[in-house]
C-alpha cells in the first residue's frame, strides 16, 4: 500500500488530560496516515487550548458537538474512567469509531453496553490497552509462538510508583474510579490475560485506605493449562515494574517500565546467553501503535482488533469486578443499570 | 575469636545423600571450630563409604548408634523429608542438638512434637534453612534494617526445577513427600516470612498433577502492615527470575538462582543501583555459614537461633498445611 492511496483517518480527541497530549503528539508525529481533526471538552476555553498546541482545526466546548463533526473518524476518549461509558457510547451514537482509555469502564456492565452500542451501530470499538501494540510485545508474542520458551507456565508483573498521599487526589477519590485496580493493576491484568487468556481462578489481597479504594495489592490468577499468574500493584514504593513471562524452555523479561515496553530479553534455558532487544522511541511515546492499528481495522471495515477484541475486553473487566467484589470495594456505577 | 579458642564442635551427619555430601564437604572447607566426627545411615556400606570419602572416623550402621554416640554434639538432620520427623527425634531422644533439613517436618504436627521434646530436653534445634545464613541474606537484613528500603511494601520471590513426570521419582510420589511445596516452594515462603513475618491473609492457586502432587503453585500472603508478598513454585520450569524486595525509599533484587545468591542490587531511590557481591569461595556451596551459626549458638548455650527460630519453623509449618488443605494435598503423615 502506498501512502497515497491512503485516506487519512481523521481523529477527534475527547477530553484534553495528559494523556490526551501524549496520543495527540504521537499520532501527529508517528502515525502518517492519520491526522487530528477535531478536540472535544467540556470547556470550549480548554478546548483552544488544546488546539491551538497541536493545531487542531475543530475545536468543540462539548463531547456532544465533537461525536457529531462529520469531519472525524474516530475519537479518542481520554477522559478519567468513570466518563468512559457515556462518552463512548455518545461518540459511538455520532458514528463514530472509538478508542476508549483503559481501564476501559467501571465495571463490567458498562463494559458489556458500550460493546452492544457498537454492534448496533456497526462502528469500531477498543480498548486503548496500547501496550498490545508495541514493538516489544509484538516480539514477546512471536517469541512465544514460535515456542522459544516453551509451554508458558507463569506470568509475574509489577506496577508500582510512590504516588504522593494527596487523599484528594483522583488516584485516592473513589468517585473518580480511583485506587490502583483501574489506573494501574489493569496494566499487568491486561498483560497476563494477552499471554494466558482469561483465568479459571482469580484471587488477591488489597491493601484498602482510608479513602475506601486499594491502594496496594497482590493478585494470583490460576489457567486450565495449569500455568499461574501473580501480579503486584502499590501506590507505596518506587517501581520495580518488571513483566517475567516464564516457560518450560525460557524466560522472557520486559524490563521495567514494562507497560512502556521498551527492552525485552529473551533468556533460553539451553546454555545459549541471553538475548536483548531492545524497542528505543525517539520523538513519542508509544501511543503511535495502537492508533495505527485502529487505522489498519477501521479501513477493512472492522468493529473490533484481535489483539484487543471485546470479549476480552469485558472478561478483564469481570475479573477486576471480581477482585473488588473479593475486597468489598465498590463504586457508584456498580448500583446503576444492573 | 581465633581459631584456637574454639572448642570443636562434633558434628555427626544423618543420612549420606546428595545434600548430605555438600554439607559435609563445605563444613570440612570452611566452618572454623567444626568437626564431622561421625555419619550414620542405614546400612554399614554406605555410612562406610560416606566415612572414606570425608575422612570421616565413627561410622554407623544405624541412626540411632549415630544418635548413641558420646562423640557427636549435633547431628545435621540429611535424610529426605518424610524421615526428617522421626531420625530428628531419635539424635534428639539420644542427647544430641540437631540441625534439621528443610522442609523441617511433613506437617505442623511434626514440627511441635520436636520443639517441645527439645525444649523439655534442653537440647538445640533447627530447622536447616541455610539462605537465610548466607552473606547475601545478612547483608539485606542490614539494609532493611538500616532502613534503605524504608517500609517495606511488598516482595516476590519464585523458585522451580524442571522434574519430567515419572511415577518412580521421589517429587511426583506422595508417600515420600512429593510435590514441588516441601522441596521447592519452602525457599519462597521461608524468605518471604523473614521478611513480613506471620501473614494476616493467605490466598493461592496449586496445581496438582497426575499423581496428586502439587506440581505448580502461586500464593499471595497479606500482612498486618498492609504488605503483601508473592510466591510461585514450579515443577515445570527451572526458570523462574529473581527475588524482589520493596519498600517505600528502594528495593533490592537478588538474581536467580536468589536461594543461593551470592549478590544483591540495592536500588535506593533516586540514587545509582549499588551491587553487595558475596562470592562463594572455590570449593563451597555455602552450607557453611548455617553450620558456623549453629555452633556459635551452642557455644553461647543457646537452644534455637535468632535467625531461624523454632517458633518460625512451626508457623511455616502451619502455613504450609493451610495451603495444602486448599488445594486438596494429604501426605501419609497427615493420618498418623
Amino acid at each position: 500500500m502506498t501512502e497515497q492511496a491512503i485516506t487519512p483517518i481523521r481523529w477527534g480527541i475527547l477530553g484534553t488530560g495528559k494523556i490526551a497530549h501524549k496520543f495527540a503528539h504521537d499520532v501527529t508525529v508517528g502515525v502518517p496516515d492519520a491526522i487530528v481533526q477535531a478536540v472535544g471538552s467540556r470547556t470550549q476555553a480548554s478546548a483552544e487550548a488544546f488546539g491551538d498546541e497541536f493545531a487542531i482545526p475543530n475545536r468543540h466546548g462539548s463531547y456532544e458537538d465533537l461525536a457529531n463533526d462529520p469531519e472525524v473518524d474516530a475519537i479518542y476518549v481520554s477522559t478519567p474512567h468513570p466518563w468512559h461509558h457515556d462518552a463512548t457510547i455518545l461518540s459511538l451514537r455520532g458514528g463514530k469509531a472509538v478508542l476508549c482509555e483503559k481501564a476501559f469502564a467501571m465495571n463490567a456492565r458498562e463494559a458489556r453496553e458500550m460493546v452492544a452500542v457498537a454492534q448496533e451501530e456497526n462502528r469500531f470499538l477498543m480498548e486503548a490497552m496500547w501496550l498490545r501494540f508495541r514493538p516489544a510485545m509484538v516480539k514477546l508474542r512471536a517469541l512465544i509462538a514460535e515456542g522459544a520458551i516453551g509451554e508458558v507456565v507463569n506470568v509475574h508483573a509489577t506496577i508500582s510508583w510512590a504516588a504522593a498521599k494527596d487523599h484528594t487526589s483522583r488516584l485516592f477519590a473513589k468517585e473518580l474510579g480511583g485506587g490502583a485496580l483501574l489506573d494501574a493493576t489493569i496494566y499487568p491484568i491486561s498483560f497476563a490475560f494477552n499471554i494466558l487468556g482469561t483465568p479459571t481462578s482469580v484471587t488477591g489481597v488489597a491493601t484498602i485506605g482510608e479513602t475506601g479504594v486499594d491502594e496496594q495489592e497482590a493478585i494470583a490468577f490460576g489457567y486450565a493449562s495449569g500455568a499461574v499468574a501473580s501480579i503486584i500493584a502499590s501506590f507505596y514504593a518506587p517501581a520495580q515494574n518488571m513483566a517475567i513471562v516464564t516457560g518450560t524452555k525460557g524466560r522472557l523479561e520486559i524490563a521495567a517500565r514494562f507497560w512502556e515496553a521498551r527492552t525485552l530479553t529473551f533468556i533460553p534455558n539451553d546454555g545459549r546467553e541471553p538475548e536483548v532487544f531492545d524497542f528505543p522511541e525517539h520523538d513519542t511515546t508509544g501511543y503511535q501503535y495502537e492508533a495505527i492499528a485502529v487505522g489498519e481495522a477501521i479501513r477493512q471495515g472492522e468493529i473490533e482488533h484481535p489483539l484487543m477484541p471485546h470479549a476480552e475486553t469485558i472478561a478483564i473487566m469481570e475479573t477486576i469486578d471480581q477482585l473488588r467484589a473479593q475486597w468489598g470495594v465498590t463504586y457508584d456505577a456498580d448500583q446503576q443499570g444492573v | 575469636m581465633s581459631e584456637t579458642t574454639l572448642t570443636p564442635i562434633r558434628w555427626g551427619i544423618l543420612g549420606t545423600g546428595k545434600i548430605a555430601r555438600k554439607f559435609a564437604n563445605d563444613v570440612q572447607k570452611a566452618a572454623p571450630g567444626a568437626e564431622i566426627v561421625a555419619v550414620g545411615s542405614r546400612t554399614q556400606e554406605s555410612a562406610d563409604a560416606f566415612g572414606e570419602e570425608f575422612g570421616i572416623a565413627r561410622r554407623h550402621g544405624s541412626y540411632e548408634d549415630l544418635a548413641a554416640d558420646p562423640e557427636v554434639d549435633v547431628v545435621y538432620v540429611a535424610t529426605p523429608h518424610p524421615w526428617h520427623y522421626e531420625a530428628s527425634l531419635i539424635c534428639l531422644n539420644g542427647g544430641k542438638g540437631v540441625l534439621c533439613e528443610k522442609a523441617f517436618t511433613m506437617n505442623a504436627r511434626q514440627a511441635k512434637e520436636l520443639v517441645a521434646v527439645a525444649r523439655e530436653k534442653n537440647l538445640f534445634l533447627m530447622e536447616a534453612m541455610w539462605t537465610r545464613f548466607r552473606p547475601t541474606m545478612v547483608k539485606l537484613r542490614e539494609l532493611i534494617a538500616e532502613g534503605k528500603l524504608g517500609e517495606l511494601q511488598y516482595a516476590t520471590a519464585a523458585v522451580g526445577w524442571q522434574s519430567p513426570f515419572e511415577t518412580v521419582s521421589r517429587v511426583f510420589r506422595k508417600d515420600l513427600g512429593g510435590g514441588i511445596l516441601l522441596d521447592g516452594t519452602i525457599y519462597p515462603i521461608s524468605f518471604v516470612w523473614m521478611l513480613f513475618g506471620q501473614p494476616s491473609t493467605t490466598v493461592t492457586i496449586g496445581v496438582l498433577g497426575e499423581a496428586e502432587t502439587d506440581e505448580q503453585e502461586t500464593i499471595v500472603f497479606g500482612y498486618p502492615s498492609g504488605a503483601q508478598a508473592t510466591v510461585f513454585g514450579s515443577l515445570r520450569t527451572g526458570l523462574s527470575g529473581p527475588a524482589l524486595v520493596t519498600g517505600t525509599e528502594g528495593r533490592v533484587e537478588i538474581a536467580h538462582p536468589w536461594w543461593e545468591p551470592t549478590e544483591l542490587t540495592l536500588h535506593a531511590r533516586g540514587a545509582e543501583p549499588e551491587t553487595f557481591s558475596f562470592p562463594e569461595p572455590e570449593g563451597t556451596r555455602g552450607y557453611q555459614y548455617e553450620a558456623i551459626a549453629v555452633g556459635e549458638a551452642i557455644r553461647a548455650g543457646k537452644l534455637e537461633t535468632d535467625i531461624m527460630p523454632l517458633d518460625e519453623s512451626i508457623a511455616i509449618m502451619e502455613a504450609m498445611d493451610a495451603l495444602r488443605a486448599e488445594w486438596g494435598l494429604t501426605y501419609p503423615a497427615d493420618e498418623a
